[in-house]
């Protein structure tokens, strides 16, 4: 799969890359399958991160010529690899800031041909890339929303590349390099940041998919290895305390891939952005805590270069923060805490439950790329406490409690005039995440009527309480701290291994519900 | 200044093996003929400039080195003071469990005094191997044997090893570690059937060197993170003036204070019965917050930390290998679990003026002691005293119910015996993090106590939350019928005007206790 490049040593093959990416470019474009585009991933590179990520920033980089509208441009170069040619090195996340300009190169005003000058930093994919979708700017001196446009610029418009090595994904090339030449433009002047938003919205989903495989393929990894492994005469898999680290990062793990494959059954939906900010926030920083507890379990073995268990855990740093970074998403979703609270709507238990049994793990076709935002803005959420009542648990979860806390949270920062303060703005976010991952993992349990997710509920729950009660405590707040809930005894375990590969496989668990198709 | 990284044509980018020959004269020079456990550290920061790599290859020839001083092997230590040596413990099926080695040793001569073997097995996963001019090797003079008894310890030469195979990693990847045969003459360290507990000797003071890394990697990536925060802009602002930001620096300064603190007051203290018990807390308790403070660090950062150039991704990255390697942190834990009885009941008076003076005099002094001659039995039950007496006794000026930690505790034991459930690794393991969470509660206060520095009142309030949130944890876990802990309400901060200035005079307790 690598190659052994004379300049940047072993990096992956960009040549069978190029020749590859028109089967993922191919499900994106005439139908538009978001699951598919990375499943396609999944069975060319079999979830190897560098190439997961390569060909990822490549599949970003030419869906934003895409969610710009130029259909036809895209059909044309799916032979192609391109490079998301956003970040500068002075801006990070901040892009109003963009210092390359792009000057047309007549007083057309249609005039799609224009001189783009700047210099781009950290781009995956730079010196071996045929276009860059570049953020550029045609008054250097605005800044405001409309300041942004995007340019389609060839290789031959690029010069002075210079390698930026990193810690993690080190068989990627990523670059500073120079723009000096022509581009053309990708849909209209001032529309940048519009386009980029409308791509941003499904490659959320994309990016946080590299994480749930990592999860996917760690902990089995971890698991064999336990089971394998002799220590003073045993496998340390049948060891309690090791049994019970495994067993409580198989129900997180079972939570994640839940979490993820839920929210892409409801992708196609007023919920395409409340979910994907969480995935990209939420769900990357815990498959990461994951990834990390599983390589200490694991323990030396996992440090082998032919080990995944510890290229999960290291490469699995950089996806929170990358393309977006979770504090971002994460005050994006602060927004919503006050509609997220007050919902009245009563949510259908079993329209939910069919819709996840239906299309949980199945790729389909639809219009993500040309979500309305204005409707994003405004998902239709529904009561969260009636909805867990609903959901006839036989735990004593108060969704009711829950709702109430966070409310009263809520109003005494407001109390304090601390809800424009970043920080709290944070912390709010970070609340209505955990209050979704717990109504996700009550679903987890619905959905697949296996009794050991009630553990999962729990935890999440106590992780909610935890993360409450941290808030409380820091800001010094007069709002009552939550007490944790008690877990469940575990079931019967005649075979570890057995037990905890089956909580793992969710989709077997899933499958079996799934009303059989016609033809079946 | 950076290490020089040199480019072999079998290996690559690896360190150069010279340059650590050449600084190990000086590190070793501090452990033999007398022994000066933080001034060995300090010696390898000073020659290899805490770069990971080499700091972690020089520990393993130093502690390789050590089993000689341990075995009171003198000639052989002053002959062979200066070489590179390696740790010849483990086997690719035995991992941690040494007595299960399959590599044996046959003497040369039928003398009952014979110290030159024939040593013949295979090792794993053995940092320096390539390389190294000697190894400290365990094997076993009757392979059938598996008791305490039936390790030896051997220094094999170069000569005697062969067919390495490298085995790459994601960790320190300028370090060669290989997988190896040893077939021919080495020399006995120390007599026949000694192995394990020449061992333990070597490995009370080794675990303040394992962790010493972990320690140096805090200190240096927290204010990197601040510089870069605080030089960076976003918005148009410095992302350490952000709120969120400050919040998560501070955090991760208050932890690394702690960690700092506890660490050199634990060396502080090692020429004493606690050399095992701190150590134990060191060599899992905190290289594992080590590890938690540093990944932390680098998503706080983001993008930058990621750059090669960069130590804040580095050191998150390599943090994750020192729980693990030379002895886990689960089995550090298991033998912290042996101390509970002792530490929950004793009712000795603590005396504050007397640590507090040890603390003073000490802590980040490098100095003579015995910490390689350790008498096990006294290691085994080090002076400890009445917890809570000892933290009401030290005034703090917050309210921290300590005694609720301490009945809770009691009342976990209490359930998993009535549970029939003591011998349970999940419990003993627990209670085990238990006493570390306790200690690092104790260190908190000490810290506070020593500097007299409000500003680690938090400190203490948080470790007392960490503390509460694993025994809920484990009260959830087994279900226990045992009230849950309520968490502390922080200090307000007090109005900082210059972030970086604060977090910096947070994080150097040195400064505060050194002047």
């Amino acid at each position: 799969m690598f190659i052994n490049d004379p300049q940047f040593g072993k990096i992956v093959d960009f040549d069978d890359l190029r020749g590859q990416m028109r089967q993922v470019y191919d499900s994106l474009l005439p139908d538009f399958d978001m699951l598919k585009s990375m499943q396609v991933g999944t069975e060319l590179f079999d979830d190897e991160p560098n190439h997961m990520i390569a060909a990822g920033a490549s599949m970003l980089a030419w869906m934003t010529i895409v969610a710009a509208g130029e259909d036809k441009i895209a059909e044309e170069l799916k032979d192609k690899i391109f490079t998301l040619g956003w970040t500068e090195e002075a801006i990070g996340s901040d892009l109003l800031s963009a210092s390359t300009i792009a000057t047309p190169v007549s007083d057309d005003p249609d005039e799609r041909d224009f001189h783009v000058t700047g210099r781009k930093w950290l781009i995956n994919n730079s010196f071996h890339a045929d276009y860059h979708t570049v953020v550029a700017k045609t008054d250097p001196h605005s800044n405001g929303p409309r300041s942004l446009s995007i340019f389609l610029v060839p290789r031959s418009s690029c010069k002075n590349w210079e390698r930026l090595e990193t810690h993690v994904l080190q068989k990627m090339v990523l670059t500073t390099f120079e723009i000096d030449g022509p581009g053309r433009l990708l849909g209209k002047v001032g529309h940048g940041l519009q386009i980029l938003q409308k791509m941003a919205m499904p490659s959320k989903y994309q990016c946080s998919y590299v994480g749930v495989k990592m999860v996917d393929e760690a902990i089995p990894a971890t698991i064999d290895h336990l089971s394998s492994k002799e220590i003073f005469s045993n496998n340390p898999i049948n060891f309690s305390n090791v049994f019970r680290q495994m067993y409580n990062l198989v129900l997180q793990g079972a939570v994640l891939q839940f979490i993820y494959y839920r929210a892409m059954a409801f992708s196609e939906s007023t919920f395409l952005q409340f979910h994907g900010v969480m995935l990209k926030s939420w769900l990357l920083l815990r498959t990461n805590e994951l990834l990390g507890q599983n390589l200490l379990i694991a323990g030396s073995k996992g440090f082998l270069q032919e080990s995944v268990i510890g290229r999960d855990a290291i490469d699995s740093f950089v996806l929170p923060v990358f393309d977006g970074h979770y504090t971002i998403n994460t005050l994006m979703t602060a927004k919503h805490m006050r509609r997220y609270l007050d919902a009245t709507e009563h949510a259908n238990v079993d329209e939910r439950l069919n819709a996840m049994r239906e299309k949980l793990f199945i790729a389909q076709a639809g219009d993500q790329i040309n979500a309305n935002s204005r409707k994003l803005r405004n998902p239709e959420f529904f009561n969260y406490a009636q909805y867990i009542e609903d959901l006839e648990l036989p735990i004593d979860l108060d969704g009711q409690g829950i709702v109430d806390a966070v409310r009263s949270l809520y109003e005494e920062l407001n109390e304090l005039d601390l809800m424009s303060d970043p920080e709290h703005k944070y912390k709010l976010g970070t609340m209505v995440h955990w209050m979704e991952a717990v109504l996700a993992a009550c679903e987890l349990w619905k959905v697949t009527e296996e009794d050991e997710f009630l553990n999962a509920i729990i935890i999440q729950y106590n992780a909610f309480a935890n993360e409450y009660n941290q808030i409380i405590s820091e800001s010094a707040l007069q709002t009552d701290f939550i007490r944790p809930m008690r877990q469940r005894p575990i079931g019967e375990v005649d075979n570890p291994r057995a037990f905890l590969e089956r909580l793992h496989n969710l989709e077997d668990i899933v499958q079996s519900f799934r009303e059989p198709a016609i033809g079946d | 200044m950076a290490m020089k990284i040199v480019q072999d044509e079998t290996f690559g980018s690896i360190i150069d093996y010279d340059i650590l020959r050449d600084g190990m004269y000086d590190v070793v020079d501090n452990v033999f003929p007398t022994f000066n456990l933080l001034g060995s550290m300090q010696e390898a920061s000073a020659k290899f400039k805490n770069n990971p790599n080499y700091m972690t290859a020089c520990a393993a020839s130093g502690l390789a080195y050590m089993m000689l001083v341990a075995a009171e092997e003198d000639e052989l230590a002053a002959e062979l003071k200066g070489k590179v040596f390696t740790l010849g413990w483990t086997e690719e099926h035995t991992g941690t469990d040494l007595l299960s080695v399959t590599t044996t040793a046959t003497p040369m001569s039928d003398d009952p005094d014979e110290k030159n073997f024939h040593i013949k097995g295979q090792k794993w996963l053995i940092n320096n191997s390539y390389h190294a001019d000697y190894h400290s090797v365990i094997a076993k003079t009757d392979p059938d044997a598996s008791g305490p008894r039936a390790l030896s310890i051997f220094a094999v030469p170069h000569s005697s090893t062969k067919n390495w195979e490298r085995l790459d990693t994601h960790v320190l990847k300028n370090m060669v570690l290989t997988k190896y045969d040893i077939d021919g003459p080495g020399i006995l360290i120390g007599q026949v059937g000694k192995g394990l507990e020449i061992l333990q000797r070597m490995a009370l003071p080794s675990k303040y060197q394992c962790s010493y890394m972990g320690v140096a990697m805090v200190e240096e990536a927290i204010p990197a993170a601040l510089d870069h925060l605080s030089s960076k802009k976003i918005f148009d602002e410095n992302p350490i003036n952000f709120s969120n930001v400050f919040r998560q620096m501070y955090n991760l300064a208050q932890q690394a204070a702690l960690i700092d603190f506890t660490f050199f007051r634990a060396l502080a203290f090692s020429d004493s019965p606690f050399l095992q018990f701190h150590g134990l807390m060191l060599k899992s308790w905190l290289l594992l917050k080590c590890n938690e403070v540093l990944a932390q660090n680098l998503l706080v950062t983001g993008s930058k930390g990621f750059l090669k150039e960069s130590k804040i991704g580095g050191y998150a990255i390599d943090s994750f290998v020192y729980p693990v390697f030379d002895g886990h942190y689960t089995l550090n834990t298991l033998l912290s679990y042996k101390h509970m009885k002792r530490y929950l009941n004793a009712a000795e008076t603590g005396d504050i003026e007397t640590r507090m003076k040890t603390i003073r005099d000490n802590a980040y002094v490098a100095m003579e002691g015995k910490q390689i001659l350790n008498d096990s039995r006294e290691m085994r039950r080090p002076p400890f005293f009445d917890y809570a007496d000892y933290i009401k006794r030290c005034e703090l000026p917050i309210d921290l119910p300590v005694q609720t930690l301490l009945d809770t505790t009691q009342a976990i034991i209490d359930a998993v015996s009535e549970r029939e459930a003591t011998n349970e690794p999940e419990f003993r393991y627990k209670v085990g993090m238990i006493v570390h969470n306790l200690e690092a509660l104790l260190s908190a206060v000490e810290l506070w106590k020593v500097t007299e520095n409000d500003n680690y009142l938090n400190t203490i309030i948080m470790q007392y939350n960490e503390t509460g949130k694993l025994m809920n944890r484990i009260i959830s876990e087994g279900y226990f019928e045992i009230d849950f802990i309520d968490p502390l309400h922080q200090v307000p901060l007090p109005e900082v005007s210059d972030p970086v200035k604060f977090l910096t005079d947070l994080l150097d307790v040195k400064g505060q206790l050194r002047g």
